[in-house]
């Protein structure tokens, strides 16, 4: 393996409190080491004076993979025809499509753009197998999953006999089983509504069939994470999700946190695109921002993290989610395509392509929120940039996204562009906050790195963190980022260059060398007889409900490619 | 127009892959000498090779700026392989000495072309003005847009005339122009049809006009079958498109009610008999009021 010896690069870390020191970085066997250990006969030196070097970034929220995403390509042949890149031999594939691309793009994009580790978060459990599949053939970036346990009918019973152990054990087991790392709720029991009823629920409605309100569901499996003492807890898409008024859902699903028996570190419930869970007013035509006051709440209560979801307007999205009532009203807006989904037991979902336009009243709203609640959180560790990649734009837009964060002008000069009288009802307009590099540092590498509870090993330049570097072609000190922001978000679309696992993979923005990353994945500790007790049960609950037996069900670590097990240690006894 | 300057593109072997040939148009020949013309980059099946590499280029040594005075002959045996032929050309006149693949005139905005043999799939895709021409017959979708895009992204300006037969959905989501097919069409004529007309001389196969909103088909042959979802308008004694007038009686359909549309249907009375029996309340009721 290579060794590499980083000169004089402007390092942000925050993970290790450096904020903008030049300073030499050394890379061996994969792992960043003292500059003084790299052998200089055999090592690559690079000259990064002048130039930013950031740990590789890290996506937490990404639909990069599985059965929806192909589903997507599929209904989206337009997507595809005029973004294509021929291969180029030996090591480049040919790369396609913009808002759903291939899996060689969606690697070559994010090591571009000098992110090298990226979440898919969500995937039905019986159709893990395929993301699996699929994540194993994107390369470049380490990757993990989250499993949907939202409407899970073996769930939902565990929960209402109030077999809170079982339910623990069965998550753990269900992890395991997936071979993924995180739970994802999903409009906590609107799936099993949208399959008898055929409508969504909100936070305290009975879902049809058990005695159980969405709360239930989300308090229930917070405390079996707490219980299994899950890195990154739960990743929570929050009911009513794209109604007006939503806000005070998302608002009160954030201060379910108080009633949480809170065990283990860290924070217990992650809002995920929270702009789409941010409208205020009772209509489309009256809808409003509730940015600033999710911002508030997110501000007092140090349990809850959440992430921006992000529109980019004047880009084609492809809205793909397991919250299908709400994809039905989506279609019924759009008038184009359409496809739905209804897994086993587990979970439903769809598809509509979307897009979001500049002049629009509403797309302009929901533009502001995403930007005023980070602008306005006061602690950054626990707010993450994201698009909802294809949901509200394509992941290669972060740049423009970090431009908005990092300059006012930048966002001021977008402004000019969408609708007037949107914004004069959206706080966007009177923020004065401008991110500095150390900040986006924070927000793209640092907190996600904590958040998944990898800060260990990644996130973070110190010595014995695994080598993904990102350098861009900036140089804070001389150039006003605040002014050049275009200069800005190009360095980050195209990054001087990315390191992932000790090899130099991109240069100049182009790629020079394709590597395969890991599929991290946890296995919590069950005693045994635990483990005996919950497959006996889902024996029979499996004979009740699937149409497969359980041997088939579970997913073998040699069907991933580079398997990272990470162990924990629970509190079950 | 001034003095016409001609390349003659000779094609060196019969190619074994398709070959994508975009950059034979009229627009990236303007204002490049000879030998810049032989650079240009052809890929063949995939691979990108230079114009010389696979094609004998006689013409000036210097390309006049004017597009609109420039005129390239393309030849050789085994021209059924080139693709994008005249790939957005927007003036000037390509004649092509025998067949040639998919996707002729894709996106051209004016100038001419000429087949004189037969044309490949999407004969005209998208195509926003200028003619061409096939003399033997062509593949589907002529002048429409490709899957998965919104009706309306058609073929919006122009004119294609096809000596022969035409394959099936010819002008989907066609927006504006003109479709004149001398021979026969395949299914699904005029699918998601916003605009324009198609006239079929011969006969057609099912479903003329299915989800179209407005705009005209006209077939003057037998139609296999028609939507239910079709209303019957009226007789009409003749229809005329542009210069060709077909001097026969015409039943209008008003298509398709299932989209809400307003575009218009006319089928040839006399060839179709037993198609129109099931409206004949309707037809002679309307004769009787004639």
């Amino acid at each position: 393996m290579v060794q590499i010896l980083i000169k004089n690069g402007l390092v942000y870390d925050p993970l290790n409190s450096i904020n903008g020191e030049v300073m030499d970085l050394g890379v061996k066997n994969g792992k960043i080491v003292d500059p003084s250990e790299v052998n200089l006969n055999e090592a690559v030196v690079v000259d990064a004076s002048g130039k930013v070097v950031l740990p590789g970034g890290i996506d937490i929220h990404s639909h990069i993979a599985g059965p929806k995403v192909n589903v997507g390509r599929l209904i989206r042949p337009e997507d595809h025809y005029l973004t294509n890149i021929p291969h180029k031999p030996p090591f480049k594939r040919a790369e396609t499509g913009l808002t759903v691309p291939n899996v060689f793009r969606i690697g070559y994009d994010y090591a571009r753009m000098g992110y090298t580790f990226v979440a898919e978060p969500a995937t039905p459990p019986l159709k893990t197998r395929h993301t699996h599949e699929e994540l194993n053939a994107i390369p470049m970036i380490d990757k993990m999953a989250f499993v949907l346990v939202d409407s899970n009918w073996i769930v939902l019973d565990l929960i209402q006999e109030s077999r809170r152990d079982m339910l623990t054990a069965y998550l753990g087991w269900l992890l395991y089983a997936t071979k993924t790392y995180s739970l994802k709720i999903v409009d906590a029991g609107s799936d099993a509504a949208w399959m008898i009823k055929g409508e969504g629920l909100s936070l305290d409605d009975q879902v049809p069939g058990y005695n159980l309100t969405p709360k239930d569901i989300i308090k229930a499996i917070a405390e079996s994470a707490q219980q299994l003492n899950l890195p990154h807890k739960v990743h929570v898409h929050c009911n009513r999700l794209g109604y007006p008024g939503n806000y005070s859902i998302t608002i009160e699903t954030m201060n379910l946190t108080k009633d949480l028996k809170i065990v283990s570190e860290g924070p217990a419930l992650h809002i995920t695109h929270v702009q789409f869970t941010g409208y205020k007013g009772d209509s489309w035509g009256s809808l409003e921002s509730g940015g600033e006051d999710i911002a508030n709440v997110l501000n007092v209560n140090p349990y809850v993290t959440l992430d921006m979801g992000q529109v980019i307007p004047g880009r084609p999205a492809t809205t793909m989610t397991a919250d299908a009532p709400f994809e039905f009203v989506l279609y019924h807006l759009t008038r184009w395509k359409w496809s739905t989904t209804d897994t086993e037991v587990e979970t439903a979902s769809g598809i509509v392509p979307y897009k979001y336009k500049k002049k629009s009243y509403v797309n302009t709203v929901q533009w502001a929120i995403g930007l005023e609640v980070v602008l306005l959180s006061k602690d950054l560790w626990r707010v993450f940039l994201t698009t909802d990649h294809p949901n509200g734009g394509p992941f290669i837009d972060y740049p423009v996204v970090m431009s908005w964060l990092m300059s006012k002008r930048a966002r001021e000069d977008f402004m000019a562009k969408l609708n007037r009288k949107a914004l004069k009802k959206c706080v966007i307009t009177s923020i004065d906050r401008e991110f500095t590099l150390y900040d986006i540092a924070i927000i793209t590498r640092a907190s996600p790195a904590k958040l998944l509870g990898l800060e260990k090993f990644k996130g973070h330049l110190g010595v014995g963190a695994d080598a993904d570097i990102a350098i861009y072609d900036i140089d804070p000190r001389t150039l006003d980022l605040s002014k050049d922001y275009e200069k800005v978000s190009k360095a980050f679309r195209r990054a001087y260059m990315t390191i992932k696992g000790g090899e130099i993979i991109v240069k100049d923005g182009e790629i020079v060398k394709q590597v395969y990353g890991r599929t991290l994945y946890v296995k919590p500790e069950i005693p045994k007889d635990m483990i005996v007790e919950i497959e006996k049960y889902l024996d029979s609950a499996f004979k009740k409900y699937y149409s497969i037996s359980l041997r088939n069900f579970f997913i073998d670590e040699r069907e991933l490619r580079n398997p990272m097990e990470i162990p924990l240690k629970t509190s079950l006894r | 127009m001034s003095v016409k300057s001609t390349y003659i593109v000779k094609l060196k072997y019969e190619p074994k892959v398709p070959i994508d040939a975009r950059n034979i148009s009229p627009n990236t020949f303007t204002g490049k000498s000879l030998n810049d013309i032989l650079k240009l980059s052809v890929l063949e099946g995939g691979i990108s090779v230079e114009l010389k590499d696979l094609f004998d280029v006689d013409g000036p040594s210097n390309a006049p700026e004017d597009v609109n005075s420039i005129e390239i002959l393309i030849e050789g045996f085994g021209s059924g392989k080139l693709r994008y032929i005249g790939y957005r050309m927007s003036g000037g006149r390509i004649v092509v000495k025998g067949d040639v693949g998919h996707f002729a005139g894709y996106r051209m905005s004016g100038g001419s072309i000429l087949i004189e043999g037969k044309a490949g799939s999407y004969v005209g895709a998208k195509m926003k003005g200028g003619s061409i021409e096939v003399m033997k017959g062509c593949g589907d979708c002529v002048g429409g847009k490709l899957p998965g895009e919104k009706p309306g992204k058609g073929m919006s300006s122009g004119e294609i005339i096809i000596h022969g037969d035409a394959g099936s959905q010819v002008g989907v989501g066609m927006k504006g122009g003109r479709i004149i097919i001398e021979g026969s069409a395949g299914m699904l004529c005029g699918l998601n049809m916003m605009g324009g007309t198609i006239l079929i001389q011969r006969n057609c196969d099912l479903y003329p006009g299915a989800r179209m909103t407005a705009g005209r088909v006209i077939v003057g042959g037998v139609v296999e079958g028609i939507l239910p979802s079709f209303y019957f308008d009226s007789i009409v004694p003749s229809v005329r498109v542009g210069k060709i007038s077909m001097n026969k009686p015409f039943a209008m359909f008003i298509a398709d009610a299932i989209v809400g549309g307003r575009g218009s249907v006319y089928i040839s009375l006399e060839e179709n008999k037993s198609l129109i029996d099931q409206y004949k309340d309707l037809v002679e009721e309307r004769i009787e009021v004639e």
